[in-house]
């Protein structure tokens, strides 16, 4: 018999790994699997994932929804409140290829869906925040099922298993994407269970994670009072979450975002606004060591902790960017980078599609934090 | 010299082999990401190593020399005892950690956490010669032994913040300007000319003889020799008490 994380342990660290085309040209998933498979030793079998962008081109304007389900049951119950509150274009299982190396797993349905437009106006929430909301419904209140990813013309495959096994599970060969980002895992704190797998999604945001949110419960505490609700037992759910508040619905850019999650220390702060966004959004610093790779259907940003826990590196050559946890994974399939380096704690690194400024194409808020004259 | 491709392995398949081979001067081509290797080994083997090179090369080790046509990672040279690592590249985070003998040479930029918690005992005198710039917290819980960043052919600072901080033995030097803000407070800073080097003439000349470039170059800016006024600076540093 197999035995069980807790029975055994394998000491190792996450892998991540991103790379994306900045002229929007697709290509396959090999790529982005060999990259995190030179990993393969950071992970331990129990959580593998990768976020695909472009990958739906035939959909684009609707929410790929992409829902596991532990039993028909749960599948019942899902689809009855997904067809309550959403048009549904197309739905059917995710294509997988069975293979000896991923066991268990839940039942993968993708579904093409709308709000319906009576339940905007009678809920008076832009589609964004309706979809959000009814993720957060679907992931805390409807039994064995949970939203892998909800994005427009995206898509998120995770499981357990090594990163390589799970990519061949979900035939990733097979999509055609800009931006790829992937995750091999070592889970710390937290069980190994497909949900608990990365990237973490919500709306079109992805986020992969190699380290540890040790403020997690202060972060879910604040996210709590903003509608977010975190159910999926693993601290890098924050993460996401943080993000779609400060640059969704708070519509900060990317540099003041940054400021708030991975903030300098108090003494290093010398300009007055960043210093009042440190005291109203203390609540979402995200404490502890981590790199991440959060990504958008605009493009990617790699960033560490303010003191740089964990290794990441970047290359770029032509119009790719890498960013991956180790030099060798980028190696591996761009022998030769125009350019290589290692960020600094709380630098980012950003790699938008050519024609993006932001990582989210929304319009400036009236901003109620005033800027210093 | 016995020749290995590297790629032809997994990891764990090349290291046992190694192990088991008595030749004393090993090549090994395309190395991308292995990890471990040289780890532990008590002997004076010569490895050239071409490629990236994966974490922890010559952890632990005492003895092997180990040059590297290529990059490191993280933790290259990572608690060293005797030997000597030559990167004719750059390397990652926790170079030198906790090392305690032999000598670690890098060509360009190291990452963060250069050479914390080195340590010197009577003969044992760990040296870390870096021809680029240090990330942040170089020489953080230094204990003993020697740092030398030089940032020739580097385009960032010199070093990164918190240098030095919890330093309590050993000597950093550094070579031409830095950003004093970036050093730990209470350092002992004394400014050398060429005249002032004997300490780290001999590891400067071996720099030169590894990686080209010349003294005088190397010796025309001012180096800062930073070390520490007390023998315990951290004594009273929870208690508050002066005695």
């Amino acid at each position: 018999m197999l035995l069980n994380e807790g029975q055994v342990r394998i000491p190792s660290g996450c892998a991540i790994a991103g790379i994306i085309n900045r002229q929007g040209q697709g290509f396959g998933g090999g790529k982005i699997i060999d990259c995190i498979a030179n990993m393969h030793q950071r992970s331990n079998g129990l959580g593998g994932g990768f976020a695909a962008y472009g990958i739906y081109p035939g959909f684009a304007e609707y929410y790929a929804l992409h829902i596991y389900f532990d039993c028909k049951e749960s599948r019942n119950d899902c689809e009855r409140y997904l067809t309550k509150n959403f048009n549904i274009r197309l739905q059917e299982p995710v294509p997988v290829r069975k293979q000896a190396r991923v066991n268990n797993a839940p039942i993968i349905w993708r579904y093409f869906a709308q709000p319906k437009e009576e339940c905007l106006a009678y809920t008076q929430l832009d589609e964004h925040e309706f979809t959000a909301r009814a993720v957060m419904h679907i992931n805390a209140a409807i039994p064995g099922a949970f939203v892998a990813s909800s994005g427009h013309n995206m898509g998120a495959f995770k499981g357990v298993g090594y990163p390589e096994d799970i990519g061949e599970f979900f035939r990733l060969e097979d999509y055609q994407a800009y931006l790829w980002t992937a995750h091999g895992r070592f889970p710390t704190n937290t069980p190994g269970w497909w949900g608990g797998a990365h990237p973490f999604t919500l709306l079109e945001w992805s986020v992969v994670h190699n380290g540890e949110i040790s403020s997690y419960d202060a972060n879910q505490r604040f996210l709590q009072m903003h509608e977010y609700r975190c159910t999926l037992q693993t601290d890098t759910e924050v993460i996401t979450y943080s993000f779609d508040l400060l640059m969704r619905k708070e519509r900060f850019n990317l540099a003041e975002t940054i400021s708030v999650i991975a903030a300098p220390f108090w003494s290093d702060i010398n300009d007055e606004r960043i210093k009042r966004l440190r005291r109203i959004y203390g609540g979402l610093l995200l404490n502890g060591p981590f790199s991440i790779i959060v990504a958008t259907g605009n493009g990617l940003i790699a960033v560490n902790d303010r003191i740089k826990l964990r290794p990441l590196v970047a290359a770029r050559k032509g119009e790719f960017l890498y960013v991956a946890s180790e030099e060798s994974a980028i190696r591996v399939v761009e022998a030769h980078p125009d350019e290589i380096w290692s960020p600094g704690g709380g630098e980012p690194v950003i790699g938008l599609l050519a024609d993006r400024e932001n990582l989210l194409d929304l319009a400036p808020h009236n901003d109620s934090i005033a800027r210093p004259a | 010299m016995t020749i290995i491709n590297a790629a032809d392995y997994d990891n764990y398949e090349l290291l046992q082999m190694l192990e088991k081979m008595p030749q004393p001067e090993i090549q090994i081509s395309h190395v991308n990401g292995q990890r471990y290797i040289a780890c532990g080994w008590k002997n004076n083997k010569r490895l050239i190593l071409q490629g990236t090179v994966g974490n922890n090369l010559g952890a632990f080790a005492e003895g092997p020399q180990i040059v590297v046509f290529g990059n490191g990672q993280e933790g290259v040279a990572n608690t060293m005892n005797d030997g000597q690592i030559i990167v004719h590249g750059r390397v990652g985070d926790i170079a030198g950690y906790g090392m305690r003998g032999g000598k670690l040479f890098i060509k360009e930029n190291a990452g963060y956490r250069l050479g914390i918690h080195m340590k010197a005992y009577q003969e044992k005198k760990p040296v870390i010669v870096v021809g680029g710039s240090a990330g942040a917290f170089a020489g953080e819980y230094m204990a003993g032994g020697t740092i030398i960043i030089l940032g020739m052919n580097s385009n960032q600072a010199l070093i990164g913040s918190y240098c030095g901080t919890g330093m309590y033995g050993g000597a950093i030097y550094l070579r031409g300007e830095y950003p004093s803000r970036n050093l730990a407070p209470n350092l002992k800073k004394e400014v050398l000319g060429a005249d002032g080097l004997a300490e780290i003439k001999d590891y400067l000349a071996e720099y030169v003889s590894f990686f080209g470039d010349t003294m005088e170059n190397i010796t025309s800016a001012p180096f800062t020799r930073l070390s520490v006024e007390k023998k315990r600076p951290f004594a009273h540093l929870y208690t508050g008490f002066v005695s």
